[in-house]
């Protein structure tokens, strides 16, 4: 039998091994733990916005929209969030389990622990409208997530029952000029109240009627980024704040 | 020269008082007591190699030399929250399966016997209340069979808690599981291991 001790002893003197230094292993513990907290954070942002689309989805027109319930709730999940929600919260665990002491608590508690943890954070981003203001960014920035919501937007896309959605792309006067995700163009007659509020750029959902080939009179406007951050209507266009009161529900702003 | 002889005697007398876990610590910075922090594992490691894998008595010692050097380059990670024993285990946990891995193959025998020459055999026939008497050196070898057909994870978690004799707290940090994870574990390879020794015409003893 060899002397185990004694080659080891022998290896690590003739081969120059030391042991690696506490930063080493600070440096790689600390890494773990910033990955943790980074995922952490896009599980929030995640969770936020599956509550934005969730909440922003036209239910009041879903008979309109889809043939029942199930198709309309099927139409307006935000899948790609829900996907990038679970891949998160994989990777939250499996980090988890690779830091010190995370193999000692149940794989259960930590998903339950980190889909808590999304719930808080994301709950606090909705209400902050932190969550409509990434989502709007992205479809406003990105094509390609823009084309992805285009589904979810389809049941506007029929002029001829009164849905319509596009971008704002021209003003003129009191008629404006938007592009349709396929391509069409369209002039629509907006509302007088909405008139102040819309600008170049701006995605819009629109309902009310086809008066011609490709124009369109709307009787209500819907904003994707919901209401939280459009800008007031001007006063000078209301008698006084009780008529803007009233105006409000009739405007249907969402 | 007896005077050196008592220095010595007393040196080993003081080093032996100090815990693995000190001693680890101690072996950062002064391999003395690295050498002496192997020698009280160096045979522990070597019997677990041998009843965990299929690997000949050359093998088993290469892969403990491997098992060390891993030891003596992540001296700095050892948490004094842990025992270093089961650091240690956990150490050469990985390298088995790693070696197990590399290999392609699994493992065949186990080594069936403990450092009190009680054979796993009787250890687990405990919980089966089997009859001592019936413990024939051709039904050793059936159990010897059964234990090689048990999956890894069963066969591994067997050989901690009845042969390296470990608590659960111990398992669970040895192969870095969730102690209620361990007990399932442990409970299922009893019973995978009855239904083979059943299949195996151990029947009549469980």
């Amino acid at each position: 039998m060899t002397d185990i001790t004694k080659n080891v002893l022998a290896r690590i003197k003739s081969k120059g091994i030391f042991p690696r230094s506490c930063w080493y292993f600070w440096l790689r513990h600390t890494l773990a733990w910033i990955a943790i907290s980074i995922y952490i954070i896009l599980s929030c942002i995640a969770f936020g916005i599956i509550i934005f689309q969730i909440v922003d989805a036209d239910w009041d027109l879903y008979e309109y929209l889809a043939s029942n319930l199930l198709s309309f709730v099927t139409l307006i999940l935000p899948y790609l969030w829900i996907l990038i929600m679970i891949i998160v919260s994989f990777l939250v665990c499996y980090y988890f389990r690779h830091t010190k002491k995370g193999y000692r608590y149940n794989i259960l508690i930590v998903i339950l622990a980190s889909f808590a943890l999304s719930v808080i954070g994301g709950g606090i981003l909705y209400v902050s409208g932190f969550s409509e203001k990434i989502d709007t960014e992205l479809n406003e920035e990105l094509d390609w997530y823009e084309r992805l919501h285009q589904f979810r937007h389809k049941p506007w896309m029929m002029p001829q029952k009164g849905f319509l959605y596009g971008k704002v792309i021209n003003m003129k006067g009191d008629r404006i000029v938007i592009n349709t995700p396929i391509g069409d163009r369209w002039v629509v007659a907006p509302p007088i109240d909405f008139q102040n509020r819309l600008c170049e750029g701006k995605m819009i959902k629109l309902r009310g009627h086809m008066i011609g080939s490709g124009a369109f009179a709307a009787d209500e406007i819907r904003f994707h980024e919901g209401f939280r951050h459009l800008p007031p209507p001007p006063l000078e266009d209301f008698e006084s704040i009780e008529s803007m009161k009233e105006n409000i529900p009739i405007m249907r702003i969402k | 020269m007896n005077q050196s002889q008592d220095s010595i005697n007393s040196n080993m007398q003081d080093i032996n008082k100090i815990s693995d876990e000190n001693l680890a610590k101690l072996s950062i910075t002064n391999q003395d007591y690295f050498y002496h922090l192997l020698k009280r594992y160096e045979k522990k490691m070597l019997r677990y190699i041998m009843r965990t894998t299929d690997v000949s008595f050359q093998g088993a010692e290469d892969i403990t030399q491997n098992i060390f050097i891993k030891v003596y380059e992540n001296l700095n990670d050892f948490d004094s929250d842990l025992k270093f024993s089961s650091w240690i285990y956990r150490i050469a946990h990985n390298e088995i399966i790693s070696q197990f891995r590399k290999r392609q193959s699994r493992a065949q025998t186990v080594s069936m016997e403990d450092d009190k020459g009680k054979s796993l055999v009787e250890i687990i026939n405990d919980t089966y209340n089997l009859h001592e008497d019936y413990l024939s050196k051709e039904m050793a070898e059936k159990v010897r069979d059964v234990i090689a057909l048990l999956p890894m994870k069963y066969k591994e978690v067997l050989i901690l808690r009845y042969l390296e004799e470990r608590d659960y707290s111990e398992i669970s940090d040895i192969l870095c599981k969730p102690i209620g994870t361990v007990a399932a574990l442990i409970n299922r390879a009893k019973k995978h291991f009855k239904n083979i020794a059943e299949q195996n015409q151990l029947s009549s003893l469980l």
